[in-house]
């Protein structure tokens, strides 16, 4: 990052962090409190339309499956899918211990989930 | 008055009004005509001056009519105050009048626009708009008179003085010559002047003074409650209604030493008469004068009237305007009195119950009479007490500290509960090339330590390790070295042939130099390892050389020079020199250029066709202060 | 004291150097330099920066798995301080550390050894096929010629002698 590149700098800004996909990955063992949030107007569309994989809010339902058929959502998908990177792996790159490599995981986007959650039901 | 009426512009009489509207008209409009004009154009013409003159006087008259104020409007005082000094139906006659002109005006210049849409010539056209302007200025003749009462009133309102009817005000009556204005010379700014005979002040004055840091009015009335009532006419009856809307503590002033020349009798009988016209108002009696008299002093009948004044109900105070003796005193007396009457009248509206309403003190009361000391819990308690025992015996840090004073280091370790104790204040390594000792202890290291090395040993008997390449023979080497030199040439290829390739220059070489030579031709083979058999007959032989006159001779012959011809110039004849038969001719033809040249030289220009401006924006032209001289020349 | 080893390229940081970062849910990242921290802001994943530990090891081209990489370890339990057991691990830590160094040179060695063989082929290919690159196959061939000329005048010679 060049040192003048301000909104670049703006950008990486602690106060600007979005969720690290640790933290993803930890969302989505509880995606309950995440997926029906109260009702906060300070939040874009009120916080009622979340995608928990990319953490980002949207404005209404059309955006929001907008976003379940964008490759930004696939792509994160399936950066999803392999384990998160942790302290532990990195002592173990080091030497500390012998490597394990990362496991696979499966991942269900939140728009399946919710189209299943429907059939469960109906 | 000028709160209520900020500022009213002066009302021209009927003559100005007229001739300022007729030459703005004159100055704001088009002036000249022509027969030849479209139709057209001529009617929009006049029609145009007859709305710009009917604008211009509507404009004029409703300005009149909204700075004047309204008497309904008014606080009651100063409507009645109008009513008094400029009869209120006059004035609203006047008004009236001015508003029916403008309105009339209005209709009028309405019908002459709708008759000249069908003027058919210019004549007729400009017969209507006379028509049309003098019908309006014959409405204005009509005005004139009301126009002229309005701009009396105007200067009268400006002169008036300044009362504001809701603010705290001391309002000051008595007998003339008792000594009111001197009063409010004491206790104002306001600068009255005083004279030693009656009636000396004619209308309202009005002075300021502070207290409490609140503004309060001074409002003195000569000539108009200074007699009893019986004998005032009607205006001045009304104009004592006037002030009864005034809030305001009314101060009456009342001469003991009978210098005024009305008898204090007198004096009495007029209170008595004025009072009822301040029934809702606090009243102080003030004696004034006392540096003549004392009230003390006077004669027995005297203290009798003076005994009345202060049966009727009101405080009675005594004052010196001239040694100041308790003027002061007079004024906070008045102020306060005033002050509580106002707080009053509040208390007493309906507004008060909303202030009330958000006033509350709590008192709370006691629930009963039970004792409720501090309570500190028993253990507490022990081990305060413990602490004050024991403490002293034990041996503290900060004990230790203040012993050794300077020296003092604080010890940690001396705490550490180790296996050995004599290994406590050993130098324990942490690091070791990057990595934490602490990681690597583990008390079965030795036994892992030496697993590993049987495995290691294992290893090496198996010649695990030494199972690397054998090194490479000279051959391989060799083969090595030619497959790297084979790259190389194909790369220096393919670079070359992508130059060669390149769009830049065009396919066919323009120049007759020859790119391939036969000199690049053997180079190159003999890299190769090729030997060229060097044979003279051969074709290629004979190429070789690079001279082609020895192989061909030339095409064309060469010219050789003619045998005694004159010398030709070697260079070509100058310009100014060529097509001139001799030096007299050329000194001729040089004199007439430069003449020609001449005005030329003038203007600072080489010829007909420079046009150069070497400098747009000279500095000195266009930067600095213009003193002298404008922008082109200075 | 402790030299922790950096969150994105396991390098080991020294105290007093490097970066901490406390995210808002306690968890704590080390970097050993601003170009690790960067990399973290981008939100880069370490398994795919090549120049990372992390990517050697995930990739194969380092040794993973070895009992010689077992003796370092945060094991998390407490051992009170024993000067013969600092002194016992030191030594054995030196020894290890040769150990693994040989084993994970031979793996890196070994590994290389198909790329080798490989290019040794390429090298016999090329000079296989290409070489009237830099040797044009007439090369020489009078000299031969001439040489050819001389013996057989030396064959009529004898002859001509016998």
């Amino acid at each position: 990052m060049h040192k003048g590149d301000k909104p670049l700098k703006e950008k990486y800004r602690t106060r600007h962090r979005t969720r690290d996909i640790d933290q993803v990955h930890e969302d989505m063992k509880s995606p309950e409190s995440l997926l029906k949030q109260a009702v906060d107007l300070d939040k874009p569309g009120s916080a009622q339309f979340y995608c928990l994989t990319c953490a980002k809010y949207f404005i209404n339902e059309t955006a929001l499956s907008d976003h379940f058929k964008s490759k930004p959502h696939k792509r994160r998908l399936k950066a999803l899918e392999t384990e998160p990177y942790t302290q532990d792996e990195a002592d173990r790159a080091a030497g500390m211990g012998s490597y394990v490599a990362p496991k696979k995981l499966t991942v269900v986007s939140q728009d399946k989930l919710a189209k299943d959650g429907d059939e469960y039901n109906s | 008055m000028a709160h209520v009426v900020k500022h009213i512009t002066a009302v021209p009489s009927y003559k100005d009004f007229v001739d300022i509207v007729l030459s703005r008209t004159q100055r704001k409009t088009p002036t000249v005509i022509h027969k030849h004009y479209k139709i057209s154009r001529i009617r929009e013409f006049y029609m145009r001056k007859v709305k710009f003159t009917q604008q211009t006087f509507h404009d004029k008259l409703s300005l009149i009519i909204s700075e004047f104020p309204l008497i309904s409007n008014l606080h009651p005082f100063y409507a009645t105050l109008m009513n008094v000094l400029y009869n209120t139906d006059h004035y609203k006659l006047a008004l009236g009048g001015i508003n029916k002109a403008r309105q009339l005006i209005d209709d009028c210049a309405k019908d002459h626009v709708k008759l000249l849409k069908y003027g058919d010539s210019l004549y007729r056209c400009k017969c209507l708009k006379r028509a049309a302007l003098g019908r309006m200025v014959t409405i204005m003749k009509g005005q004139s008179k009301n126009l002229q009462y309005l701009e009396e009133i105007r200067q009268h309102i400006n002169r008036l003085p300044t009362i504001d009817p809701n603010t705290r005000t001391l309002l000051i009556t008595g007998f003339p010559n008792v000594g009111k204005s001197s009063f409010i010379n004491k206790i104002s700014r306001a600068d009255v002047e005083v004279q030693p005979y009656a009636f000396t002040t004619k209308s309202l004055y009005v002075g300021h003074t502070d207290y409490k840091y609140l503004r309060w009015q001074v409002l003195d009335t000569p000539g108009i409650l200074d007699h009893p009532i019986e004998e005032r006419n009607a205006i001045e009856m009304q104009a004592v209604a006037a002030l009864i809307h005034i809030r305001a503590v009314v101060l009456y002033i009342a001469d003991v030493s009978e210098q005024c020349g009305h008898s204090l009798e007198e004096q009495l009988a007029l209170y008595k008469n004025i009072k009822p016209s301040f029934s809702n108002r606090p009243i102080v009696i003030v004696l004034n004068k006392i540096d003549v008299v004392r009230p003390y002093e006077l004669s027995e009948e005297k203290k009798k009237i003076l005994d009345e004044f202060r049966a009727e109900g009101e405080p009675v105070l005594e004052m010196s305007t001239m040694t100041e003796e308790g003027v002061m005193d007079v004024k906070t007396t008045a102020c306060e009195k005033l002050l509580a009457f106002r707080v009053e009248q509040k208390m007493k509206s309906n507004k008060i119950s909303s202030i009330t309403n958000r006033l509350h003190v709590a008192v709370p009361k006691k629930r009963d009479d039970k004792e409720r000391p501090v309570c500190i819990p028993e253990a507490v308690l022990k081990r305060k007490k413990a602490m004050d025992v024991d403490g002293a015996n034990r041996k503290l840090e900060r004990d230790i500290e203040m012993e050794m004073g300077d020296d003092y280091t604080l010890d940690l370790r001396k705490t550490w509960l180790l296996q050995n104790e004599d290994e406590k204040y050993d130098v324990i390594p942490e690091i070791w090339q990057g990595r934490n000792v602490a990681d690597f202890i583990d008390p079965d290291i030795m036994k892992k330590l030496e697993e590993l090395e049987k495995e290691e040993e294992a290893r090496e008997e198996a010649h695990y390790y030494s199972e690397s390449e054998s090194d490479e023979d000279e051959e391989m080497k060799e083969i090595r070295r030619t497959a790297k030199k084979i790259r190389e040439k194909r790369t220096i290829i393919t670079i070359e042939s992508g130059e060669k390739r390149r769009v830049e220059k065009s396919r066919m070489p323009r120049s007759k130099k020859r790119t391939r030579s036969v000199a690049q031709l053997e180079n190159e083979l003999e890299e190769l390892g090729v030997e060229i058999p060097r044979n003279p007959e051969s074709h290629y032989g004979r190429a070789k050389s690079k001279s082609r006159s020895a192989s061909r001779p030339p095409l064309k012959k060469k010219r050789d020079e003619s045998v005694g011809s004159v010398t030709r110039s070697k260079s070509r004849t100058p310009r100014d020199k060529s097509g001139l038969r001799d030096n007299t001719m050329i000194r001729k033809v040089k004199k007439i250029a430069k003449k020609a040249q001449k005005p030329f030289n003038h203007q600072a220009r080489k010829g007909e066709g420079d046009r150069v401006i070497l400098n747009m924006k000279p500095k000195h032209l266009f930067s600095g202060k213009r003193k002298a001289g404008k922008t082109d020349r200075r | 004291m402790r030299v922790e080893k950096c969150f994105f390229c396991s390098s080991p940081i020294y105290p007093g150097h490097g970066i901490h970062f406390v995210r808002n849910d306690s968890k704590i990242f080390r970097f050993c330099r601003s170009k690790c921290h960067k990399a973290f802001q981008k939100k880069r994943n370490p398994r795919k920066a090549r120049w990372t530990k992390a990517f050697r090891k995930a990739a194969g081209k380092e040794l993973t798995v070895d009992p010689s990489l077992e003796f370092e370890k945060r094991r998390n339990e407490p051992v009170k301080y024993n000067k013969e057991l600092w002194q016992t691990t030191i030594k054995a830590m030196k020894r290890i550390e040769e150990i693994k160094v040989r084993r994970q040179n031979f793996f890196i060695a070994n590994r290389l050894k198909k790329g080798k063989e490989l290019r040794k082929a390429a090298d016999l290919r090329e000079v296989k096929d290409n070489i009237h690159l830099i040797k044009s196959p007439a090369a020489g061939l009078k000299q031969r010629r001439q040489l050819v000329e001389v013996i057989q005048e030396q064959d009529v010679q004898a002859m001509e002698s016998n």
